[in-house]
């Protein structure tokens, strides 16, 4: 396994360095922009392999330990109601703050609002899509703590 | 010496760590530092060309360790941190009264601990700024302004024990 050109490692490596704290690496790593590509381009199964990969006795000499973070972190840009599983059974062994930062990632993970959109059916009469503007009407969001 | 396994952490241990009240502190203390740790650190150092690294560096302690457990481990939660400041009975003192050996506490938006140090001089003309040493995790310890390093500086603040 390579590490593409896409991951700036060397940016990672700096964060995990200078972290004094599990949640300072959780928050930098989340909006750290390699982190962000790998969670846009990998699917949920992608990463894990990744992850697995690197936590062998030949991922742990050949990669840093901040990678394994940016993959949790990854991980944790996922749709949480699906990765959310996958993050709690993640083997944390030979990490200094496993299981502290993946406590950190699920709990800053948990959607905090959700509601809904009502759409009403276009009319039969309309060329258009009618908005609703019913103050009843809401929008679906999904925010993250 | 006292040492523990830590629970909390992988390839290390603990030491017997209390508050001036006889809480217990979680601490740990790792001897891992990786060829990659050193390089990133080669960049920190350019990154911040106007900061004095006054160590190599030093895993077993980061900034907390440094400030709070005389360099003898590392403090990771920010609710420790508080529970020291708490049980230690440090005060906090405005700017304009900052002097030499006062603490400083980096918070972050969330209102999270994120790092600690020492004040080394008092803020000055023109800038109101001091002069800090503090341990940037892993990595070296460091002479820097106080608004000049990896942590947030939105939310400072500064500490006494006066009693």
């Amino acid at each position: 396994m390579s590490i593409p050109t896409e991951i700036d490692s060397h940016e990672i490596d700096l964060v995990y360095l200078v972290a004094n704290t599990p949640a300072f690496l959780y928050k930098h790593l989340r909006h750290n922009n390699s982190v962000q590509w790998m969670a846009a381009k990998f699917s949920i199964d992608e990463l894990c392999r990744i992850y697995q990969e690197l936590r062998t006795p030949s991922g742990r000499n050949n990669f840093p330990v901040s990678l394994s973070y940016a993959v949790i972190t990854a991980l944790s840009l996922k749709e949480y109601s699906v990765v959310s599983e996958v993050l709690r059974g993640l083997p944390v062994e030979g990490l200094d703050w496993g299981r502290i930062f993946l406590d950190i990632v699920l709990s800053q993970s948990i959607p905090t609002s959700q509601t809904v959109l009502t759409i009403p059916p276009r009319s039969a009469k309309s060329s258009r899509l009618d908005i609703a503007t019913s103050t009843s009407d809401v929008i679906i969001t999904r925010e993250r703590r | 010496m006292n040492t523990i396994t830590s629970s909390l952490a992988a390839n290390s241990s603990a030491i017997v760590l209390h508050t001036r009240k006889g809480t217990d502190i979680d601490n740990f203390q790792t001897t891992e530092l990786s060829a990659y740790d050193i390089k990133a650190a080669q960049e920190l150092k350019k990154k911040y060309s106007m900061a004095e690294f006054r160590t190599n560096f030093i895993p077993i302690y980061n900034c907390h360790g440094m400030t709070f457990a005389s360099r003898r481990t590392a403090v990771f939660e920010g609710t420790e941190v508080r529970q020291i400041l708490s049980e230690d009975e440090y005060e906090e003192i405005p700017l304009q009264q900052v002097s030499p050996g006062d603490v400083i506490i980096y918070v972050d938006e969330r209102g999270d601990i994120e790092h600690s140090g020492v004040v080394i001089s008092k803020p000055a003309p023109p800038l109101n700024v001091p002069l800090v040493v503090s341990k940037w995790g892993k990595g070296p310890e460091v002479l820097h302004s106080a608004y000049y390093s990896p942590y947030s500086v939105s939310d400072i603040h500064f500490y006494r024990i006066t009693k």
